[in-house]
């Protein structure tokens, strides 16, 4: 059995010549719960349809167990597998929410009626209401129901808080967590919502421009990256080449703040030599690192 | 349950294009043909609602047939949800198609029984059942290869399109047919008018055979489009 729930490796994928994946790689290991971050047109989206097999990488491999999903009838038992909520959160708009529940139930041998009963429940959906009768925040948790009842290995989750008020998200947050801890299941779900991803992720991947440009464990990360501020008491001096590991560097007034992701020692020690310095390192938030990075490039 | 929810979505434009049939074949009632023109020109008349049901199912309830795996306006974001189902795409395929082509047999039928009781009946024209029968399924099979048509345009053209395109190769068709003309046994339309069953009492094999043939290679192309889509 691979230990991976989601292998792809150096994927491409081109749209009338826009590049929306340029050689991305990403695994996520089984019963990990991955963030996956990106601006607008990153790429995940189109990631995450190239793993449901609703397209098809031009270059590149993704695997989800270990299974092609593009192909049509291993990727179709590959779905059993998963539950899946899409960036269109939509629903047959005939059907009710307990004609769509009762619909999607035959096709998934291990679903969960216990976990429809509560989440029908603790979401608060009327069974008898039709889906365009729905709020947008109702039909995102519809969503969420019919993905998590499924009793799926693997979840992946296109913003799957959109719409949803914030104490409804932080419930779905806190039962994807309890998810995950009790069954084992993987959780992929990209998000805007930096604080969200920082409160349930356990490893992260962030992509621009269609490739990834930072992965790991969100803890590792933390670690790892750190702010170093520099203010120079008579102005920056313009001949400054900071040591390696500087990742960005920006210069407000006489202070210099630099993201540092490795060697970040030989960075303080450098600014310490420098005359006229004060020195002192932070933390750093996931919101400030993602926003780092994409201010750089 | 994929059958079940083909119905939900298309069940609206099948009640629609039954009562157009019917109506249709109500306004078409005219005076008995002379006993010596035979059945051809009945039947020819007759034939309106047939081959309007014929270009209104399928141009029309394409878009819904093939509603999980094309887009469409009305069902644009479930699309995602049925494509996220563990069913193949040719799954999804064929129960659309062949209940399109129940909902098909189904028009054929009221329409036949629409001849039957509207136009040959007052015209007390003694017509075997298996005669009517012959032309019925000769009909399917001619109704069948536009519908064909209808589901290979849908495959990879716009909703907008895909009705004109079917509308316009099927006038095309006759055009043409007009012009350069195959022999009747062969000629699907003729098949349906002069060369009718009800004339030759019948059954018009050849033609049958290629639009079998004609309607088999279109929803082939079809298939391996919509198994290669992308969304």
């Amino acid at each position: 059995m691979t230990e991976c729930a989601i292998e792809a490796l150096a994927l491409r994928k081109s749209f009338k010549g826009h590049e929306a994946l340029c050689g991305l790689n990403l695994t996520v290991p089984r019963g990990s719960v991955f963030g996956f971050l990106g601006r607008n047109g990153a790429g995940k989206t189109t990631t995450i349809r190239i793993l449901m097999g609703l397209a098809k990488a031009d270059q590149g491999a993704a695997r989800i167990f270990g299974i092609a999903p593009g192909d049509d009838d291993s990727g179709a038992l590959l779905r059993r597998r998963i539950g899946f909520v899409p960036e269109d959160k939509e629903l047959y708009p005939y059907m009710t929410v307990e004609e769509v529940i009762r619909f999607s139930r035959p096709f998934f041998p291990h679903w969960r009626d216990d976990l429809e009963r509560r989440y029908l429940k603790a979401f608060d959906l009327p069974p008898k209401k039709k889906i365009p009768d729905l709020s947008k925040g109702m039909r995102s948790k519809l969503m969420l129901l019919l993905a998590i009842a499924r009793g799926s290995e693997l979840l992946i989750l296109d913003e799957p808080t959109d719409g949803l008020d914030p104490v409804v998200a932080e419930e779905v947050l806190r039962e994807l967590i309890a998810l995950s801890a009790s069954d084992g299941t993987t959780i992929f779900f990209s998000s805007h919502q930096l604080a969200e991803v920082e409160q349930i992720a356990d490893r992260i991947t962030i992509i621009d421009q269609g490739r990834s440009i930072i992965s790991g464990e969100l803890e590792d990360l933390k670690q790892q990256y750190q702010r170093i501020k520099v203010v120079f008491a008579d102005g920056i001096p313009a001949d400054i080449r900071w040591a390696q590991g500087a990742d960005r560097i920006r210069n407000e007034g006489r202070m210099v703040s630099i993201l540092s992701g490795r060697n970040s020692e030989e960075i303080m020690a450098q600014a310490r030599a420098l005359p006229g310095t004060s020195v002192d390192t932070y933390p750093v938030t996931l919101r400030e690192l993602f926003l780092e990075l994409m201010r750089a490039d | 349950m994929l059958w079940k929810k083909g119905w939900y979505e298309t069940r609206i434009r099948l009640l629609f294009a039954l009562a157009l049939v019917v109506v249709i074949a109500v306004l078409t009632t005219g005076d008995p043909p002379p006993a010596a023109a035979g059945f051809g020109p009945a039947i020819a008349a007759t034939m309106i609602p047939a081959m309007f049901a014929a270009l209104l199912l399928p141009g029309a309830g394409v878009k819904t047939q093939l509603g999980g795996l094309r887009r469409s306006k009305g069902l644009h974001g479930s699309m995602y949800y049925t494509l996220s189902l563990p069913v193949t795409r040719t799954r999804l395929f064929n129960v659309r198609v062949s209940l399109g082509l129940a909902e098909t047999a189904a028009i054929q039928v009221l329409t036949y029984s629409a001849i039957l009781l509207v136009h040959l009946h007052p015209a007390r024209i003694n017509v075997a059942l298996s005669d009517l029968f012959k032309h019925g399924v000769a009909a399917f099979f001619c109704v069948t290869a536009v519908y064909s048509l209808g589901v290979f345009f849908a495959a990879f053209l716009d909703e907008v399109y895909q009705h004109w395109a079917t509308v316009f190769t099927v006038v095309g068709t006759m055009v043409i047919l007009s012009r350069v003309p195959l022999p009747a046994s062969m000629d699907p339309f003729l098949v349906l008018s002069l060369a009718s069953p009800l004339n030759t009492h019948t059954m018009p094999w050849i033609a049958m055979a290629v639009l079998l043939g004609l309607s088999g290679v279109l929803l082939l192309i079809a298939l391996k489009i919509v198994r290669s889509l992308e969304y």
